[in-house]
């Protein structure tokens, strides 16, 4: 399980970012979404539960889309790597490091399927548009 | 609608095809991921992309066009690595020329991000109560804001302040990521958007009245329809203004822009 998951504020992204999730709009996207948040790994996998990363120009930037392919609604979360210049207390922190980001958040499995799991990264946006 | 499609993973090109194009339409953005990143997209058909669509008309389709046989046969995946690596090919489907597969570029990504951020905060401030279809109409209207905004808007509410009646003409197309409209029924004016706006109070949660452009060309048989008083001529250089009340979209099929939706509304503004 993903420790280190923060925000700007260094609060529980769950407790920050708890009205916008549920204004996501879909539930099933919705649960991944706090899962990703909490630090659990979610299954990707093309067609089911599709979560792709579009890197920013900032290195260490992304927004990672959680994508149902019948849901109303696909979720983006604004997510950056959380280095050393964070004062974020290190005992709080994953003892994996997180760079290069993305590809240590995610693990590929067989075909289209790939595990997430967030851990020392700041979440700096959620929201969604329509699917 | 401009809020982006997808992302949509290259191996499920194939189903999506229909919701892709049907994006397309609506002006949406379409992002396509392999391996789960984002590695390119497609934007509608443009004018700007005109030079693509004659060639696609005159040649057919060549290894630089996605075809829908392609996409049939489930081989889209090199096309979509060819615009990772910097290419633009021609996206069709039942022969017309429907998008353009591009790079994934994430210049102006961000900044458009963070104050999409402040302004859906700002907005949650003001309405505490607002329903989950008010929130995500608000965010769908933002995201329609933003996409016309490459730059930081600027008011200028004086413009057309004391001149005559404005002209209403109707809107053709209106490429949300190219700063381009096309006005008239056959590409008879073209008008480059600039990055201002006329009207609204410029709080977060006041969207712009109008946009501004300038015209740039204008065709030997494009005619308005006055609805107010007196006749104004539209020549290059001259200034338009423009709501975008509604989605406008185009369709090339070969040589043939083709209206695909409702048109929307334009003035003309008078010169001084």
């Amino acid at each position: 399980m993903g420790q280190g998951i923060t925000t700007e504020n260094f609060a529980d992204p769950l407790v920050e970012w708890k009205a916008r999730i549920a204004y996501l709009g879909a539930p099933d996207v919705e649960r991944q979404v706090r899962l990703l948040l909490g630090g659990r790994a979610i299954r990707a996998e093309d067609g089911v539960v599709e979560v792709s990363c579009a890197d920013q120009v900032k290195p260490g930037h992304h927004v990672i889309s959680i994508r149902i392919p019948h849901a109303a609604r696909t979720a983006d979360v604004g997510v950056r790597v959380l280095t050393d210049a964070d004062l974020y207390p290190l005992a709080d922190r994953d003892p994996r490091s997180p760079v290069p980001s993305p590809l240590m958040w995610m693990s590929p499995g067989a075909g289209s399927v790939a595990s997430w799991e967030l851990f020392n990264c700041v979440i700096w946006s959620v929201g969604s548009r329509p699917n | 609608m401009p809020a982006d499609f997808g992302p949509i993973p290259v191996g499920r090109f194939k189903k999506e095809a229909s919701r892709i194009a049907e994006a397309l339409e609506d002006g949406r953005r379409v992002l396509v991921s392999k391996q789960g990143r984002v590695v390119s997209t497609i934007v509608p058909a443009g004018a700007a992309d005109m030079e693509m669509v004659f060639a696609y008309a005159v040649h057919g389709a060549t290894e630089d066009v996605l075809t829908a046989r392609v996409v049939n046969q489930g081989s889209p995946s090199s096309y979509v690595a060819r615009a990772a690596a910097g290419e633009r090919l021609l996206y069709t489907k039942d022969n017309k020329a429907i998008g353009v597969l591009q790079p994934y570029d994430p210049e102006g990504e961000q900044q458009r991000l963070e104050t999409r951020e402040a302004r859906l905060a700002a907005y949650e401030r003001d309405h505490p109560e607002a329903t989950t279809e008010e929130h995500n109409a608000f965010e769908d209207a933002l995201d329609d804001d933003l996409a016309l905004q490459a730059e930081p808007v600027i008011d200028v509410a004086s413009v057309g302040t004391g001149q005559p009646a404005p002209i209403t003409v109707d809107v053709v197309s209106m490429h949300h990521f190219r700063p381009t409209i096309v006005i008239g029924v056959t590409d008879q004016l073209v008008a480059r958007a600039q990055s201002r706006r006329v009207g609204g109070h410029g709080d977060s949660g006041s969207l712009p009245a109008y946009r501004v452009a300038e015209v740039v060309e204008v065709g030997s048989k494009f005619e308005l329809e006055p609805t107010g008083q007196g006749s104004l001529p539209v020549r290059k250089g001259a200034t338009i203004r423009y709501r975008q009340d509604s989605g406008v979209a185009l369709e090339f099929g070969g040589d043939t822009l083709m209206i695909l939706s409702e048109s929307d509304v334009i003035e003309v503004v008078p010169e001084p």
